[in-house]
Formats: structure tokens, C-alpha cells, sequence
């Protein structure tokens, strides 16, 4: 997976592309996180449109992302997931605790 | 053929064999299921129970990491993933619940938890010569 970082209006903008999985290549976006935290920037949106595989290794990344800012006093929104997430998301019932907007624009807006 | 009982064989030794059969998997169980969301889920736990499977699993001779069989039979779809690996213990993991598994997630360990959530059924058997064999079932909602 990679990650890409943006800001827009104080908040950070992770773009993810490729696959959430567990393998020596990807970066690891809870660590990555963190260290957002250790800067102070705690309030994030994940743009998860150009994921292309998500399983328990992205789940378990997005929760322990979610949990980390929560207790920082921030929050995560997520943007444009995909079809296969959302089913994720609704089904695990996550969507009740961590929203999914349909454009980034939306989700930054949202943690103004 | 009969067209109630078919199957699929598929030999997996890393990450992106398992990637490039993804479309293959999708077409067998894309042929049964009845919603978008039925294949998403059911595609989710086989990925990620092969995936499972070729993270831990050990190289034996001749044998693959990792084999998939899909069946499908009755209305159900039904896959068998063989490894050669560590024992694990399917039966101590609750399926996955927003409360404990989010409200109070630690670190990894969800994969099993998810696929008992998705599936109907899950069990695991432990062969001899350390072949772990995990079965999971979909029964497939019928046709409106």
C-alpha cells in the first residue's frame, strides 16, 4: 500500500492506493499515524478510492488508527470507499462508528 | 455437467498467486451468489482465509503453500483451505463484534473473527504432518 499526504483547511488528507495487506512492502498506516500524532496534526481523513484490496490487516490498521486519534482528542473520517469496503463497513456494522463520506471534500468538511 | 455441483482447484505459493486467481474466484462464486454484497463478503473470507494460509503457511516438498478448493453444492459454496503450518485454534475467537473487536481492538487477530461473522460455518481440522484443513460454508440466499 501507499500512502500519500495532503493537508486541506487543517486537516490531513491520507490518499491509500494498492492493497491493505500484511506483507514486508507495505508501510504500516498505524505507525504512520502516530507519528501524525506525535506532530500534533490529529484530525484525518483516509481516501480509500484507489484501495484495491481490504481485509483484516486494513480493518485492524483502520480501528487502531481510529482508537489512537479518539484518545488523542482528533478523529478519522473516511472518503470514497470503495463498494467492497462499504459492504465491509456496513456489515461488520463499523459504519455506525467510523463514517465514510463520498468525496474528500465532504469528509474534511465534516471534522471542521 | 451438473450444473448443482461443481468445483474448483486452485494451488497458491504467495501473495500474488493468490492475487492474479482473485478474478477466478470471483467468477466461480459470482455465478451462485445473488447480490453484489453476498459475493463482496463471501470473495472477503476466502481471500482472507488464503491469505491467512500463505502468511503462515510452511513449503513441503512438492506441495503448494496453500490450496483452495471451492465447491459449490446445494445452494451453499463451500471452501476447503489446506496449508502446512502451526495449529491454530478456530473455536477460540468469537465471531468479529463492533463492541469488542472495535471499541477495544488491540492489535491484528481479526481474520478469523471476520470470516466466522461472513460464513455460516467454520471448522478447522488439524491433519497429521502439520496440514491444517479450514472448511468455511456460505448457504447462498435463495432466488427471489
Amino acid at each position: 500500500m501507499r500512502i500519500k499526504e495532503s493537508e486541506m483547511d487543517g486537516v490531513v488528507v491520507l490518499t491509500l492506493s494498492g492493497k491493505m495487506m500484511l506483507d514486508a512492502k507495505s508501510i504500516s498506516l498505524h505507525e504512520y499515524v502516530k507519528n501524525l500524532i506525535a506532530e500534533g496534526k490529529t484530525k484525518v481523513v483516509m481516501d480509500m478510492g484507489k484501495i484495491t484490496w481490504f481485509g483484516s490487516t486494513g480493518l485492524g490498521a483502520l480501528l487502531a488508527s481510529y482508537t489512537s486519534l479518539k484518545d488523542s482528542g482528533g478523529d478519522l473520517k473516511v472518503a470514497r470507499a470503495t463498494r467492497k469496503i462499504r459492504s465491509v463497513f456496513m456489515f461488520t456494522q463499523i459504519v455506525k462508528v467510523l463514517e465514510n463520506y463520498d468525496t474528500v471534500e465532504e469528509a474534511v468538511a465534516a471534522l471542521k | 455437467m451438473d450444473e448443482n455441483k461443481t468445483r474448483l482447484k486452485i494451488s497458491l505459493n504467495s501473495f500474488d498467486d493468490l492475487e492474479s486467481s482473485r478474478d477466478l474466484i470471483i467468477e466461480f462464486c459470482g455465478r451462485y451468489c445473488k447480490t453484489s454484497d453476498e459475493l463482496d463478503l463471501l470473495e472477503m473470507s476466502i481471500l482472507e482465509a488464503c491469505h491467512n494460509a500463505i502468511l503462515h503457511g510452511k513449503k513441503r516438498e512438492n506441495n503448494s503453500i496453500c490450496e483452495l478448493k471451492l465447491l459449490y453444492d446445494n445452494q451453499s459454496i463451500k471452501a476447503v483451505v489446506k496449508n502446512y503450518g502451526n495449529r491454530f485454534d478456530v473455536a477460540e475467537k468469537n465471531e468479529f463484534s463492533i463492541e469488542q473487536d472495535f471499541l477495544q481492538y488491540k492489535n491484528g487477530g481479526l481474520g478469523i473473527p471476520l470470516i466466522k461473522a461472513i460464513m455460516d460455518s467454520v471448522e478447522y481440522e488439524r491433519k497429521s504432518n502439520e496440514l491444517n484443513e479450514l472448511t468455511i460454508i456460505k448457504k447462498l440466499k435463495k432466488k427471489q
